[in-house]
């Protein structure tokens, strides 16, 4: 049950992130984001807490600040590790501040001077309200640079060019304030989670026989263009009256995806896309992954949806994967018809694409959470199917990170938060559409906000900087230990059978208490270390 | 007791003619035919065996569900030398507060046609007929321009009348004394108390098992969980609707609550029930009305704003404009206090003869009406099925929500329940809220109106619904009402206007209730 308090404000939106000290300092704050590529970020006042909404406990990070003792500290603003003025030693300021770039999430570490904590203000976007993650950082005393922050967290990192605003002209591929993180590439470029799913299929057939390939069977027939473009024309001749569907490999939120039916539709594309590549970049062509439209997808009132789940993953070698309790639906805004496919609208349910439909309205976001998909889909199909699809689901998760599992370099501090996309059809099959690192955490109502914000904590906690965990944990706030070096079962001990019978570790939309889960965790430290 | 022998056979004597007319009854006479040709069945014992075979082929069940359905919606008649207006409402001051709300209903509707200059119903052009037809599944789509219509009526005008609801009969005394009701609602009637709830509700007390408390993650499925759904799935094979109603007191199990809910509504969705529908269905692409209007204004207004219901915009179009269209709804009104309104064929306004009822089910929607429907879209896909389960809905519970009367479900005995609970238990908070401006019941009413739809989340929304089913009654809501003030009291003692009050409750997404009815009802000490 929850505490009282006092209800959500009316309008959450017009919530203010913290001000800065003047209206001055904040515009000229803001233009110096804009030439660096940043967004704009109000720069947090030395030390005073933000403002939160009421019902965010702020005493972690005031009992943070008083304890400020004047001592040497760092300061960095537009980070990045080439061409950034970095780690320019001030004394006589007790903390500094840092930004960094977190999806479309901006991150502001404060540190102390013992560098005992990092808070990262978590901006959503520019008129929203930021929230704060107080972690104490690696050991108390050991010395530290900011840049050990940047490659513990790879996500936080910059990409190696400095992004400026004539980079994301030309060939860095970010757009509109955007901003490009590195992650590993192999799993969430469209190309390569194509063909290390392939590979990996191929190799379980001879390990493991056609039974268990079939299990990779949940990834719509895809090929890369222009390179398997023969194959393609193959398969599109085996299959005629298939929709097949184009999507550029390294863009994302749906930017440059058509759908089509005829050959002739895609040189027609092959004509358009030389020439805007020219203009953007004449040297490289730029590669599309075309795939197997699903014409029967799964209808709610009418509409299509795909779901967007969270896996963060901390570790290849050994594999250990974590699978987030919390997710959402996306629903077209539109009714679902193959008649119109020129209208992608109704196809696309990527946020990005569905802002500019004209009557898309803000104040909707077409978002169900996933609790309220799964209990609706219980309503109509019972708990049996329910459970099948989603340990089908499960499976989607860990075939695809084992199939990129051998080729991605492993480092222990790293850790990658994925987005899932996965499109649920009419047998109640699940197809995996694409994997997003970095995935979008720009917020579209309270309840999304509350969700990608618990999330964030929660990577963190998972992480575990602090070094507070066991390691053995199954459970980490709305987390769970679903893969770890083999699957995790429910209950008492990793790797207990409950009654015999093996139960997956999985509890994609079920109810996430994690605030419980983190007090029993976390107990015995102090309550400000929550957050 | 010879009364009671009078009335019972009354009461047999109705059910026995209403079920005569209905489908059951020829389907009945159908089989006991073809049951002739059953060697099993002997002449010299003819009704005997046709009794047997009834009821081993499960068609008592039918018959015994449909006349359990009778009794539950129908009031027991009244004295045979009471008017029949008494079968509607027994209270002269309410019957005619009821008529004077309606006048004014009407009156708003009229002047809203002529100032458009619409007419109330006209034919669809051929053209217009079939793009209609076309775009049945996506009405949602259509963006009319409905910027001059306005809802007929909110919720809030509702309340204005309900606060000036006097009992003639009673002397008010215009100074505040300790016997003087402190709240709004100042017409005196029979409300329970908390022990007399305590009765009503034994089976939401602490020691019995509850869905929306027991089934929670810290609970292991074994105590409590399992053996539940288990007996559910039994009491869907037995077919009765009296155990399932019984059943769903303790809460559905979300993968049975579909096919319990149609259960207890009796509603089996047969393939004349379809037609009934698709019947329906053409009325409505053949005719235009402006209650239609009113209806897609109500739904862009509310059910599509909803960060759950946006999805079932489509659905809510395709049952309400049936509904509209529906004139077996008109049987309600036998026991509701409301009348339809009449309409005449232009030229003949007053002549009786040419009097149709408008809109041809009687009921003219308010703001806020399509949220009666849209949390059944969650359980029903057929738009046919849904149409009879919010049908049923609203001739048994909904319609009570916006009549005046003075029945226990009412909403006026449920404002007064609820004002009463709140200032027999919080009397501090009852009085504070007072002294500010802020009566409780001006934040309640909305909720109980739309019998909490759209303020809950979806799943606690359905659990408090089960047990409106299960319960036959809607008291539930003004408790709920009422627990909700209970649990947020500690904030709303401290605030000091009625828009801060408003603020401490304007989200409920958050709470569970369950736990709230049980707290409040057999946890509180009174």
């Amino acid at each position: 049950m929850e505490t009282a308090r006092p209800g959500r404000p009316a309008a959450w939106r017009s919530w203010r992130p913290p001000l800065p000290t003047s209206r001055r300092e904040q515009s000229s704050a803001r233009r110096s984001m804009e030439g660096s590529g940043w967004a704009a970020l109000p720069v947090l006042p030395a030390v005073g807490p933000p403002r939160f909404p009421s019902r965010r406990p702020s005493a972690a990070l005031a009992s943070a600040s008083s304890a400020a003792s004047p001592g040497p500290s760092w300061t960095c603003c537009a980070a990045g590790p080439a061409g950034s003025r970095r780690g320019t030693r001030r004394s006589g300021i007790s903390s500094g501040v840092m930004s960094v770039g977190f999806g479309r999430i901006l991150t502001t570490c404060t540190w102390r001077s013992t560098f005992a904590f990092a808070t990262f203000e978590i901006t959503m976007s520019s008129d929203k309200p930021s929230v704060c993650v107080n972690i104490p950082c690696l050991g108390k005393g050991s010395t530290w640079e900011p840049d050990a922050l940047l490659h513990s967290v790879p996500s936080l990192v910059n990409t190696n060019k400095s992004v400026t605003l004539e980079n994301n002209k030309t060939s860095c591929g970010t757009l509109g304030g955007l901003v490009k993180v590195q992650t590993f590439p192999l799993l969430s470029r469209k190309n390569y989670l194509v063909k290390n799913l392939k590979r990996f299929r191929k190799q379980l057939e001879r390990e493991a026989g056609k039974l268990e390939a079939a299990r990779c069977d949940f990834f719509p027939k895809t090929f890369e263009l222009p390179s398997e473009y023969h194959l393609f024309v193959e398969e599109f001749r085996k299959k005629p009256g298939t929709t097949w569907i184009m999507k550029p490999v390294g863009r994302s939120q749906g930017k440059g995806i058509f759908l089509f039916r005829k050959l002739k539709d895609i040189f027609d594309w092959k004509m358009d896309g030389g020439r805007t590549n020219e203009q953007k970049d004449e040297t490289q062509i730029e590669t599309y992954v075309v795939q197997r439209y699903i014409e029967n997808p799964y209808l709610i009132g009418g509409r299509k949806f795909d779901l967007r789940v969270y896996i963060l993953v901390t570790s290849y070698s050994p594999l250990k994967a974590w699978l987030y309790r919390d997710g959402f639906a996306r629903f077209s805004s539109m009714r679902f018809t193959l008649n119109s496919i020129d209208d992608h609208y109704v196809h696309l349910t990527n946020v990005a694409v569905q802002k500019t439909a004209p009557d898309y309205d803000p104040e909707k976001g077409c978002k169900w959470m996933i609790q309220q998909l799964r209990q609706y889909l219980t309503a109509k199909h019972g708990t049996g199917l329910m459970e099948v699809l989603f340990a089908d689901m499960d499976n989607i998760f860990i075939k695809s990170l084992q199939s990129v599992q051998k080729v991605i370099i492993s480092d222990k501090r790293c850790f990658e938060l994925y987005g899932y996309d996965i499109l649920i059809d009419q047998d109640l099959k699940p197809w995996l559409l694409e994997v997003n690192a970095s995935p979008s955490l720009a917020a579209s109502s309270q309840e999304d906000y509350e969700l990608k914000c618990h999330l964030l904590e929660d990577t963190l906690h998972v992480v575990d900087m602090e070094g507070r965990l066991t390691g053995k944990e199954k459970r980490v706030g709305g987390f769970d230990l679903i893969w770890n070096d083999g699957p995790v079962s429910r209950g008492g001990n990793l790797g207990a059978l409950v009654n015999g019978n093996f139960v997956a570790n999985t509890h994609l939309g079920c109810f996430n208490d994690r605030k419980k889960q983190l007090k029993e965790l976390f107990g015995n430290l102090p309550a400000q270390q929550t957050a | 007791m010879l009364e009671e022998d009078g009335g019972l056979s009354l009461t047999i004597a109705r059910i026995v003619q209403r079920l005569k007319g209905s489908s059951l009854h020829s389907q009945l006479e159908r089989q006991a035919r073809i049951s002739l040709h059953n060697p099993e069945i002997k002449l010299e014992s003819l009704k005997e065996d046709i009794k047997d075979f009834l009821k081993t082929s499960g068609w008592e069940k039918k018959l015994q569900n449909a006349v359990y359905s009778e009794l539950i919606v129908y009031p027991s008649p009244c004295h045979p030398a009471a008017p029949p207006e008494h079968m509607k409402e027994p209270l002269a001051y309410m019957r005619k507060a009821q008529g004077s709300w309606e006048k004014r209903i009407l009156k708003s509707l009229n002047s809203m046609c002529t100032e458009l200059s619409i007419p109330l119903a006209q034919k669809r052009p051929a053209s217009e007929q079939k793009e209609l037809l076309n775009k049945w599944n996506e009405m949602g789509t259509d963006e009319p321009d409905l910027s001059l219509f306005r809802p007929v009526y909110a919720p809030k005008d509702f309340l204005e009348v309900l606060m000036n609801l006097r009992n003639p009969n009673y002397e008010n005394g215009e100074q505040p004394s300790f016997r003087n009701h402190l709240g709004l609602i100042q017409v005196p009637l029979k409300v329970k108390d908390i022990p007399e709830l305590k009765e009503d509700f034994s089976e939401l007390d602490l020691n019995i098992g509850q869905l929306g408390i027991d089934d929670s993650a810290q609970v292991p499925p074994e105590f409590f969980e399992n053996e539940h759904v288990r007996i559910g799935q039994k009491v869907l094979a037995e077919q009765d609707s009296a155990a399932a109603q019984q059943y769903v007191r303790q809460g559905c199990p979300t993968a049975l609550r579909a096919d319990l809910w149609a259960l207890i509504l009796n509603i089996s969705n047969q393939p004349e029930d379809i037609l009934y529908y698709e019947q329906l269905k053409s009325n409505v692409i053949q005719h235009d009305l402006l209650v239609d209007s009113l209806i897609y204004k109500d739904v862009k207004l509310t059910a599509s704003n909803d960060d759950y219901y946006f999805v079932f915009e489509d659905y809510l179009y395709q049952v309400l404009l049936c509904f509209s269209r529906d004139t077996s709804v008109l049987e309600h009104f036998a026991y509701s206090s409301a009348t339809p309104p009449k309409s005449y064929i232009r030229g003949k306004l007053g002549i009786e003869e040419y009097a149709v009822f408008y809109p041809p089910n009687g009921v003219i929607p308010f703001h806020g009406f399509s949220m009666y429907v849209a949390p059944l879209c969650f359980l029903y896909h057929e738009p046919s099925k849904l149409y009879q389960i919010f049908r049923e809905m609203y001739v048994r519970f909904f319609f009570r929500l916006h009549s005046i009367s003075s029945h226990p479900s009412g909403i006026v005995s449920l404002c007064l329940l609820f004002e009463t609970l709140l200032q027999t238990h919080l009397p501090q908070l009852f009085y504070h809220l007072r002294e500010i401006g802020a009566q409780p019941l001006r934040i309640s009413f909305k909720w109980m109106v739309r019998a909490f739809s759209g303020y809950l989340a979806t799943d606690q929304l359905l659990l408090l619904w089960d047990r409106i089913l299960g319960y036959n009654s809607l008291e539930v809501l003004a408790v709920l009402a009422a627990a909700v003030f209970a649990f947020r009291a500690v904030n709303l003692m401290e605030v000091t206007s009625l828009a801060a009050a408003e603020a401490v409750l304007a989200d409920l997404s958050t709470l569970k209730v369950m736990p709230l009815l049980q707290i409040f009802l057999f946890a509180t000490v009174t």
